[in-house]
């Protein structure tokens, strides 16, 4: 089936962030600046700006008469010129996200490309030891204006069991819930679910990547999928090829479980339709 | 960003409860806040451990006086000149007894020939006598006297007889338990201004003839 048909984009897209992070072992300096000018340029199709991001660091000796030292460092944050899309890439991982995913071959599979092969080039870590592709959706659908809500004929039915009337009795009311379910994908590479009905948002609106025109605070149905493969006896180094290989892995059982979860219902008239809910 | 804090912290438990589900991908948020969560950690831990440090030193201090005290108390019951004779074996002139007792070198030689001292007096003799024992059986300082009259701090001429005769003992005591402790907090303790109060004016330099000679500092004049 066509992964257009099943994940984003749609006119009105339920995705709120797609995530990918990819953790290794501590690179003692960092990226230095002639590492991330080469990042900049190899980059520069994609995430043309650069930002440097301050963190300090605050060290201390437990019981020494001595004040905390703080060191202060920087590290850079690469982000389209709409600010929608950011990558920041500190001593231990990097993560790339975005709030204008338009499909896994489309856009974010390429990005994901390009980021870990400049990396690769300029300065490649030792090894990697996670990589993880989270998928946040925010699905919202007109005429639910109350937590929990009704999400029946929207969300398949099994994921609504913990509210469902037919066996849950009327006393007791479900008013907030969550499911939480880990599903082994390979030997080494897990799917953990969130999903359940909430209030407000689950991507801040106002963080430092952007949402492009974000809905009003409401009742949403969150649809949190993470999949995530994890170095276990080996730390693998750290190769594109490799990389882009394990991410196609990753990026399977989050299309699945999505084609899973929403009805045909929801799809035709929430996420197909332009505008929608969102503004 | 969080998508599980919506529902709210669990009741907590007596037991440490595992974790089931490992730690989700982490968004930049989380990666920028957990640095931002960790140095507001880092500053309560600091914060903490600074509390925790200055109520054992109070509490190891509170002890040392205690044990300074008992034992001052049990040396009393020794003869006066038994105690006087003790301390200047130990190195100490009479002049350096005399001024540690808060009395005059006559009055401590008169002591020696038998003669009576006040109550207070003995007490304090005895106090001295309890902290060179202390000094030495507990805390391993040989040489008592020297250590006593050495300046605690290039910068002020300070002793621990001068800590002493002004009655500081506890601080003497932190001294001589804390061996390599910064006599700075110890000199802050006893008088706040002796930077100010020993500053010289003057430093010696070498002359253009490659002689020593002394001259007032800058902004002294």
């Amino acid at each position: 089936m066509n992964d257009r048909h099943q994940r984003p984009p749609f006119p009105n897209p339920p995705l709120a962030l797609t995530v990918l992070e990819i953790r290794y072992p501590e690179m003692s300096e960092g990226i230095g600046r002639r590492a991330q000018q080469h990042m900049r340029d190899a980059l520069q199709t994609w995430l043309p700006l650069i930002e440097n991001i301050t963190e300090d660091q605050v060290e201390l000796a437990i019981g020494a008469p001595m004040p905390a030292s703080v060191q202060r460092r920087t590290f850079p944050r690469f982000v389209t010129r709409d600010r929608t899309t950011a990558l920041v890439v500190k001593e231990g991982a990097l993560v790339l996200e975005t709030t204008t995913y338009e499909g896994w071959e489309e856009n974010f599979r390429p990005m994901i490309a390009e980021v870990v092969r400049a990396l690769e080039e300029v300065s490649p870590p030792d090894g990697v030891l996670r990589i993880g592709l989270r998928y946040i959706d925010e699905i919202r659908v007109p005429g639910i204006a109350e937590v929990p809500g009704d999400w029946r004929g929207y969300i398949d039915a099994h994921l609504l069991a913990a509210a469902n009337p037919d066996f849950i009795p009327a006393s007791l009311q479900p008013a907030v819930w969550q499911g939480l379910v880990q599903y082994k994908t390979t030997s080494d590479s897990t799917l953990t679910v969130r999903y359940g009905p909430q209030n407000g948002h689950a991507v801040n609106p106002k963080g430092a990547t952007r949402r492009k025109n974000p809905p009003d605070a409401g009742p949403f149905f969150l649809l949190d999928s993470d999949s995530f493969w994890q170095a276990e006896d080996e730390v693998p180094e750290f190769g594109a090829d490799s990389i882009m290989e394990r991410c196609d892995k990753l990026h399977g059982p989050t299309r699945e479980f999505f084609r899973i979860a929403v009805t045909d219902k929801l799809r035709n008239e929430v996420f197909e339709v332009d505008g929608g809910t969102q503004k | 960003m969080s998508t599980t804090e919506a529902l709210g912290s669990p009741t907590g438990t007596s037991v440490g409860l595992g974790e089931t589900v490992e730690s989700p991908t982490r968004t930049i948020a989380d990666l920028v806040d957990q640095a931002g969560l960790l140095k507001n950690r880092t500053r309560i831990l600091v914060a903490d451990s600074n509390e925790v440090h200055q109520s054992t030193e109070d509490l190891h201090i509170d002890f040392l006086s205690r044990l300074h005290r008992t034992l001052s108390l049990e040396r009393t019951k020794e003869s006066l000149s038994g105690l006087l004779d003790e301390l200047s074996d130990l190195g100490f002139s009479w002049r350096e007894i005399a001024r540690v007792s808060g009395v005059s070198v006559p009055a401590v030689r008169k002591w020696r020939n038998g003669e009576p001292a006040t109550g207070e007096n003995r007490k304090r003799v005895s106090m001295v006598a309890a902290l060179c024992e202390l000094a030495r059986n507990q805390y391993l300082i040989d040489d008592v006297a020297s250590w006593m009259e050495a300046p605690l701090h290039p910068g002020a001429p300070v002793t621990v007889l001068d800590l002493v005769a002004d009655d500081r003992f506890d601080l003497a005591l932190q001294l001589a338990s804390e061996q390599g402790t910064d006599p700075e907090r110890v000199l802050d303790q006893f008088d706040p201004e002796w930077r100010e109060r020993y500053t010289s004016s003057v430093e010696v330099f070498t002359a253009p003839d490659g002689l020593p000679g002394v001259r007032l500092t800058e902004g002294s004049t």
